[in-house]
């Protein structure tokens, strides 16, 4: 029986109880009932009655069929993680060693890089979905330049990639200063005395910098992939649902859940695809946290 | 960076102490403004009326809805307009949260608001879910409403499932003609074309004038459809002929990719090589936008756009021919369409008297003829002169006109990428598919997929 | 060589730095600082041209300053209301949601209550939560509570996500000897936690309300399902709700734009340092 070193008996508990029960109900108990939804047929339709269809859900999911989304969406929804991640660290890093100063203008320039992710992602939708107008935007004059032109957001083939560029713009900032944050707890006198040494910057990078911010790379990379796992309201604003090149399965499951140009509401099978996303995002995730971890014990 | 400290706790904490609760004042009073109402006093009953329509439509309705509140206080209308893309979501998401008052009825696609042909049914398709939501009584029979009288009987006949009328039709459109800058043509020397080898002439000339042929909303996905309705309407020129095609593909009989539907597709073909390269990136209005400013000499809309169009530039030059799908300048001359707009009650609508209220004094021959002349659109009422609006489209209007493609032929359920049984998302530049064969083969592996699961 | 006063120790670009590589470094700032705030300024410049102008000259500056577009648009919808419920629903979700949080997370970092791992597991757990919008959308509808700001309201306000697991760890590094003290002392377990522990562990709570606020901020698709009148919605949606419907119009579209973001921009130039401060503490939880 833990201690309770404050000497009181009823009051945490007083606090904890409503504040968890709050929590739970909210937050928790959707879950609990998505987990029951994802075995049933409901439409969410009023009136067409409600069965128990076991995992036919499941099975649909695993399904391949050529109007199947379901598995291009989890493909893209992978590879949009994946490349997230590494691209807004990889970037994040470089940004931070480059503003790691503390002259006005990096400080200037800090805050603007971080101002994307508090601006939202209506504003940050509505700012690119401008940009790259196909009728003579920034973007278009730009290539104008070169003598091509595109359809972007329209394309099929790049509409991803830019939707990954517009990702990364909006919240590299937030990684950027974690690992500004890790830059700055390095003593400088690891630096001097690899100096002395006759370290060069490129080998001070990697022996000290690097090592001494693994925890934040660790950080970063974790909320990275779970964010970009489940990351799906930027994508809304920029090519709707409806598009299969940018569609990611959280974006499939709104579209299957409330119906989308004829199909009937499936929120049974929606609710299918939020669980197995969920196993998929924890299955990465603890993998990850494992690997990373042992990564920074040795550094 | 230096943090000042005092009494051992840094002092910017202590202010944003006393900010933090600032804050949680300033928010707890934000979110009581927000719950409450700015509007009306209590005991005011609001009608809800989401709407997926035309921006003529949306002027109209607008007004009237603010004239029906004078005329009956305690009643606010609100009426609310969603995009074509993703509204029938949030529509159906209202709908079964009992949020909803009148809204269209039919939120799907192709033939929704009449029962699944029998061929359909054997091969695995449903009713649509209009039509289930009307037999689960869902939604309110209005046939005993004093207002149906005033509409045309014929429309209201033709939209009864099991004999009750659960649908008012307030407008109609046409989608199978082609919108044209009748000012560039002029100025192109170039004529109405009658027959499929005189249109891609006069797209040929255009484009050696340096005249963008046609104006396309690729990004919103569902106004590149429009460009299989012209073909087919031309192509199969009664209703038989395309419930014939139907029952055939259906059926297993002909292949999406046969020759026949390859010649539709090569005629979407050529629409799309003629507009805009990156019109798949080209928002519906953007490309609205486009036409009536004259960058592009034809649009293949449907006559709901007549009022964009006009308003957008008012100096707009507006004609409208029928598409010449075929070599026969007869078999083209007429016209398909279907309902526009409807209003339907849920059986779940918080205010059924108000709403049916709100439907009786819009079917009044004054409100109902200020609609029409607004929005632009065909009534659907008798003796309701068209407006100024559709000038360009009156002709048209001449004769009546058959149920338009996408209206005819059923979609399967499990179906996503083909509802009109062409592959008009896939075909280049909508999507990666070069030519109307693959785009085609596509579509048939899809739906012998689908028709064989059941 | 510099004596260093300041408190903490930042790595020093030795005294030799080439000249070459400071002006790297200061192109490399700008270059940053230009892709970040270009496309803000470009939309700032689009919503001063009239419609002709754009149509014209659609990436040139501007050559007029069609001021009207705010005032339409404006005029059309009513932003103040949209900017005033999302106030309203991420200020309340985020300062309740923290403080439940710390109600949640302290018991269990001081294993004051039984079975403290496995409560420590379910706060992780917490982290990917699978999508429950389909289920949110019904339990607000069975509680009566759709179209309801008041229901949105508690569903952000749940939605805490990281927040006990980063109190949780941040709570370590209050030593157990202040506990002791402050029991000592008489003082009320409420009391402790809401005075002193709030100061101590002010840098965690700072994050976590930071966080839920900004994923509040951002929250578009639930808003869209659960509120079907326009009157209760966020600034994001209605902006979107108002680029459907007017998106022939670019300039007034980006003067609406400017107005939903400007708010932010000011808050932010503001409170910054609390943003940044807030963000970097989050970098290490336990």
């Amino acid at each position: 029986m833990a201690k309770n070193i404050l000497g009181y008996r009823a009051s945490p508990s007083l606090g904890f109880v409503p504040a968890f029960a709050f929590i739970g109900f909210f937050a928790l108990l959707p879950a609990v009932a998505t987990f029951v939804l994802s075995f049933t047929d409901s439409t969410g339709s009023r009136g067409i009655p409600v069965n128990f269809i076991g995992i036919d859900n499941y099975l649909r999911f695993f399904e391949s069929t050529g109007s199947n989304r379901i598995s291009n969406a989890l493909g893209n929804t992978l590879v949009f993680a994946i490349l997230t991640t590494i691209l807004i660290n990889v970037f994040a890093f470089l940004i931070a060693v480059l503003l790691n100063r503390q002259n006005k203008f990096a400080v200037l320039t800090r805050s603007v890089v971080f101002l994307p992710t508090v601006l939202g992602v209506a504003v940050v939708g509505m700012i690119w979905t401008l940009f790259f107008n196909p009728l003579g935007g920034p973007a278009q004059s730009f290539l104008g330049i070169f003598g091509t032109q595109s359809a972007f957001l329209g394309d099929q083939s790049i509409a991803f990639g830019l939707v990954i560029f517009v990702n990364l713009w909006m919240y590299v900032g937030y990684s950027v200063i974690i690992y500004t944050a890790g830059l700055q707890a390095v003593p400088a006198d690891l630096y001097e005395a690899a100096e002395i040494d006759g370290a060069n910057w490129a080998q001070r990078t990697r022996l000290i910098t690097l090592p001494m911010i693994a925890p934040a790379v660790t950080t970063n990379v974790l909320i990275s992939i779970i964010g970009s796992l489940q990351s799906y309201q930027l994508i809304f604003v920029l090519t709707g649902a409806a598009n299969p090149a940018t569609s990611v399965l959280a974006l499939e499951l709104y579209r299957i859940a409330f119906g989308s140009g004829g199909t009937i509401p499936q929120q049974g099978l929606a609710s299918a695809i939020s669980m197995v996303q969920f196993v998929m995002i924890g299955v990465i995730a603890i993998t990850l946290f494992i690997i990373l971890r042992r990564r920074e014990e040795q550094l | 960076m230096t943090i000042k400290v005092k009494n051992g706790v840094p002092v910017w904490v202590r202010r944003r102490w006393a900010r933090a609760a600032a804050l949680g004042t300033a928010s707890a009073l934000a979110l009581s403004l927000a719950a409450c109402s700015t509007e009306g006093n209590p005991g005011d009953v609001t009608i809800n009326i989401p709407l997926v329509t035309g921006s003529g439509a949306q002027t109209a309705l607008t007004q009237i809805a603010r004239d029906f509140e004078e005329e009956n206080p305690g009643i606010k209308v609100n009426v609310e307009f969603l995009n074509n893309n993703g509204g029938s979501d949030i529509v159906a998401a209202r709908l079964a949260a009992g949020a909803v008052d009148i809204t269209q009825g039919s939120t799907g696609y192709a033939n929704s608001v009449v029962p699944a042909e029998q061929w359909v049914l054997d091969g695995g398709g449903t009713d649509s879910q209009w039509i289930q939501e009307v037999r689960a009584g869902q939604w309110l029979d209005l046939s005993d409403e004093p207002f149906i009288d005033r509409y045309d009987q014929g429309a209201i006949d033709a939209l009864r499932v099991d004999g009750g009328v659960y649908v008012v039709p307030i407008s109609q459109q046409l989608s199978s003609g082609v919108f044209y800058n009748v000012d560039l043509f002029e100025q192109a020397g170039v004529e109405v074309p009658t027959t499929y080898s005189e249109f891609v002439d006069v797209v040929d000339t255009l484009q050696a004038a340096g005249v963008l042929p046609f104006a396309i909303g690729g990004k919103d996905v569902w106004p590149a459809s429009i460009a299989v309705l012209g073909p087919m309407n031309a192509l199969y020129p009664t209703r038989e002929a395309q419930l014939d095609l139907s029952e055939r593909l259906w059926t297993g009989e002909t292949d999406f990719d046969s020759p026949e539907m390859v010649a539709v597709m090569e005629q979407v073909k050529m629409i799309y090589d003629n507009a805009d390269p990156n019109f798949a990136g080209i928002e519906y209005t953007t490309a609205q936008g486009q036409f009536a400013n004259g960058q592009a000499a034809m649009t293949l809309d449907g006559t709901w756009g007549a009022e964009t169009y006009l308003t957008a530039n008012p100096d707009l030059n507006l004609g409208y021919f029928a598409y010449p799908g075929s070599e026969n300048a007869e078999q083209n001359a007429h016209f398909g369409g279907r309902l526009d707009t409807a209003f339907a009650i849920p059986v779940n609508a918080p205010h059924p008297n108000e709403a049916k209220k709100f439907i009786e004094y819009f079917s009044t021959p004054d409100v109902y003829e200020y609609f029409i002349q607004v929005s632009g659109t065909i009534p659907t009422q008798p003796n309701v002169q068209a407006s100024e609006i559709l000038a360009a489209v009156q002709p048209a209007l001449a004769n009546p006109f058959i149920t338009a493609w996408d209206w005819t032929f059923n979609q399967h359920a499990e179906g996503t990428i083909s509802e009109t049984g062409f592959n008009y998302k896939n075909l280049a530049p909508m999507g990666s598919l070069q030519t109307p064969e693959e785009a085609q083969q596509a579509t048939q592996e899809e739906w012998a997929a689908a028709l064989r699961l059941n | 060589m510099t004596v260093t006063t300041k408190k903490e120790a930042k790595p020093r670009r030795t005294e030799r730095t080439p000249r070459a590589v400071k002006v790297g470094l200061a192109a490399g700032t700008f270059f940053v600082l230009f892709a970040f705030a270009f496309p803000v300024a470009y939309v700032l410049n689009t919503a001063l041209k009239s419609q002709q102008d754009y149509f014209s000259n659609i990436s040139g500056l501007t050559t007029t300053f069609a001021f009207s577009n705010f005032l339409d648009a404006f005029a059309q919808v009513d932003f103040g209301r949209y900017l005033l419920n999302s106030a309203g629903y991420t200020l309340t979700a985020a300062t309740i949601g923290t403080a439940l949080s710390l109600l949640v997370a302290f018991p269990i970092s001081r294993r004051l209550m039984r079975g403290s791992a496995v409560w420590n597991g379910v706060f992780v757990l917490m982290l990917f939560l699978p999508i429950t919008l389909v289920a949110q959308y019904q339990m607000l509808i069975q509680l009566g509570l759709y179209n309801s700001p008041i229901g949105y309201g508690l569903l952000l306000t749940a939605s805490v996500g990281i927040s006990p697991l980063l109190i949780t760890g941040y709570l370590r590094s209050i030593p157990l000897e202040m506990d002791e003290s402050a029991a000592l002392d008489g003082v009320g377990y409420f009391r402790y936690l809401f005075t002193f522990i709030v100061r101590l562990a002010m840098p965690a709570l700072v994050t976590a309300f930071i966080l839920q606020a900004l994923a509040s901020w951002n929250e578009v698709i639930l808003a869209t399902v659960i509120l079907a009148e326009r009157q209760y919605y966020p600034a994001a949606v209605g902006l979107l709700a108002f680029s459907t419907q007017y998106a022939v119009n670019w300039p007034l579209l980006s003067a609406a734009t400017i107005i939903v973001a400007l708010p932010i921009i000011v808050l932010y130039a503001s409170l910054q340092r609390y943003f940044i401060g807030g963000a970097l503490n989050g970098a290490f939880k336990g």
